[in-house]
């Protein structure tokens, strides 16, 4: 059978798990809405870093982080806790994701006006938002409604040549299948824009990939670091990289060979379907957070090797992922004792026994299972969660 | 001892990646992504794992073609089966492969 078993939401959208979710509108009641989740059994706290302290672009992308959240599909319903001083109330947060998710319920300390108050009313409207959850059932949906995001990391000359096209060869699947693919981190384009740009779609899109590289240049530029000049590291060019161009396509690789659709903000919903680049961070935890905001329902971790590959909890970075599960591909054969830490080993390219094809259809059989309800090696093994980090660029006042 | 195998990615790439480490006179096997061999290649030099074999006679100031694009220009002839890497390319965007900073 073509395509996956899934929630489908009122919206439309599909889900591929059905969370029960608190979300804090700010820092400041990180532990209160924590105290909330612990006395409702099922249901997840997504604590994070949002503070008064931002400001501008920084504030707005910490704003679409929060909708974006609350819109994931995969969450089932949601209670929104706020203090009534912070600068995306409760209320309205709770307002903008009942756009897409009825689901919603919000409760506030300066309309509860104690703290022990809001516990219970918090509590209270938890429970209801629960109820309904177990009523759900997986229906079948197609390839089309999903929305996956890729990032690479320990990454060396052998990802260019094993993991990396693997993810390549299952995103070219997705977006063939009429699905969505997102991957992010616009210093790793640096050397490489132009390569990417001739895949875009029209020529907006090709100006706002390449006005996105340059901003990250210009960034880059302020803190007085060549990037060209220090490009790549004497430990890429001992691995068999020569060139900061042949680095940056080794991971622009992982995109597949689409057009590209259009570029993203931090945490923006694609507008259409097909091939997107988010604008942002290299940072794992921030960037998995971006594009699980951007409506991702899974997320694809391809790694390279050698010591990262080794850090068994580090390719999970709990932050976000507890509602957006993540497939980690292992690409090096020296690191093949590992494998039984990742979802999908594609070191036998290495040792020409199994195809770039071979591995990236398992990837995409991998990401199919997943989307039906199958857990990934993380969500079987990970117990360790911090709190979501939401990327800021900008003075943090 | 089965045969080395290097890989191209592209199949309009003048450069192979070799998946092991490769002495001069071994002889290659050049495999694509589908693991499929398309062609043998004599080394001419030492390449160390994971770095790259030239698949032609490569003229000066022409393009490396690594994943169907150029990742570089060669510093030098570069006769077929060699070792190409920073010592005989240079790029086009960036400085830390260029000569100036070797110097």
């Amino acid at each position: 059978m073509n395509g996956f078993m899934g929630y489908r939401r009122k919206s439309g959208s599909v889900g591929i798990r059905n969370h029960v979710v608190v979300l804090p509108t700010i820092g400041c009641a990180n532990e209160v809405a924590d105290r909330i989740s612990r006395m409702v059994p099922g249901t997840i706290v997504l604590t994070h870093n949002h503070a008064c302290i931002r400001l501008g672009k920084d504030a707005e992308r910490a704003r679409s982080t929060l909708f974006g959240i609350g819109r994931n599909p995969n969450v089932y319903s949601i209670l929104v806790v706020g203090l009534g001083c912070e600068p995306i109330k409760a209320r309205e947060l709770a307002e903008g994701i009942s756009l897409e998710n009825p689901n919603v319920g919000y409760v506030s300390l300066d309309e509860s006006g104690k703290y022990e108050r809001l516990i219970e009313d918090g509590v209270t409207a938890l429970k209801a938002l629960a109820l309904g959850a177990s009523e759900e059932s997986r229906v079948h949906c197609d390839i089309s409604e999903l929305t996956i995001g890729i990032k690479c990391g320990g990454s060396g000359s052998v990802s260019a040549i094993s993991s990396n096209p693997s993810v390549g060869f299952a995103a070219d699947m997705i977006v063939n299948q009429g699905g969505t693919v997102i991957f992010t981190e616009t210093a790793e384009l640096i050397g490489a824009e132009q390569m990417l740009a001739k895949r875009a779609c029209c020529g907006k899109v090709h100006d706002n990939l390449l006005a996105a590289v340059q901003g990250m240049r210009d960034e880059i530029e302020k803190f007085g670091v060549d990037i060209l000049g220090s490009e790549p590291t004497q430990g890429n060019i001992l691995s068999g990289l020569t060139t900061i161009e042949e680095k940056s396509l080794g991971a622009i690789i992982k995109s597949g060979t689409s057009p590209l659709m259009g570029v993203l903000e931090y945490a923006q919903k694609p507008r259409s379907k097909g091939l997107f680049f988010m604008d942002g961070t290299t940072q794992a935890s921030q960037l998995f957070l971006g594009m699980a905001s951007s409506g991702a329902q899974i997320q694809i971790f391809s790694f390279g090797g050698g010591l990262p590959a080794r850090f068994r909890g580090l390719p999970s970075y709990p932050p976000g992922l507890r509602i957006v599960p993540v497939l980690k591909v292992l690409g090096s054969s020296d690191d093949e004792d590992e494998k039984a830490h990742f979802d999908i080993y594609a070191g036998d390219i290495l040792k020409s026994q199994e195809s770039i094809q071979s591995v990236g259809s398992r990837l995409f059989d991998a990401i199919v299972a997943t989307a039906s309800g199958q857990f990934t090696h993380s969500e079987k093994n990970q117990d360790y969660h911090e709190m979501l980090q939401i990327y800021a660029n900008g003075l943090l006042m | 001892m089965p045969m080395k195998t290097c890989i191209i990615i592209n199949e309009s790439d003048n450069v192979a990646t070799v998946l092991s480490t490769v002495a001069v006179n071994d002889l290659l096997s050049v495999l694509d992504t589908g693991m499929h061999e398309i062609g043998l290649i004599r080394a001419t030099t030492v390449i160390p794992f994971g770095h790259k074999i030239s698949l032609g006679n490569i003229p000066k100031g022409s393009g490396i073609i690594k994943f169907g694009e150029i990742i570089g220009l060669t510093r030098d002839y570069i006769p077929i089966g060699s070792h190409v890497h920073v010592h005989n390319v240079q790029s086009i965007m960036g400085t830390a492969g260029k000569p100036d900073r070797s110097a």
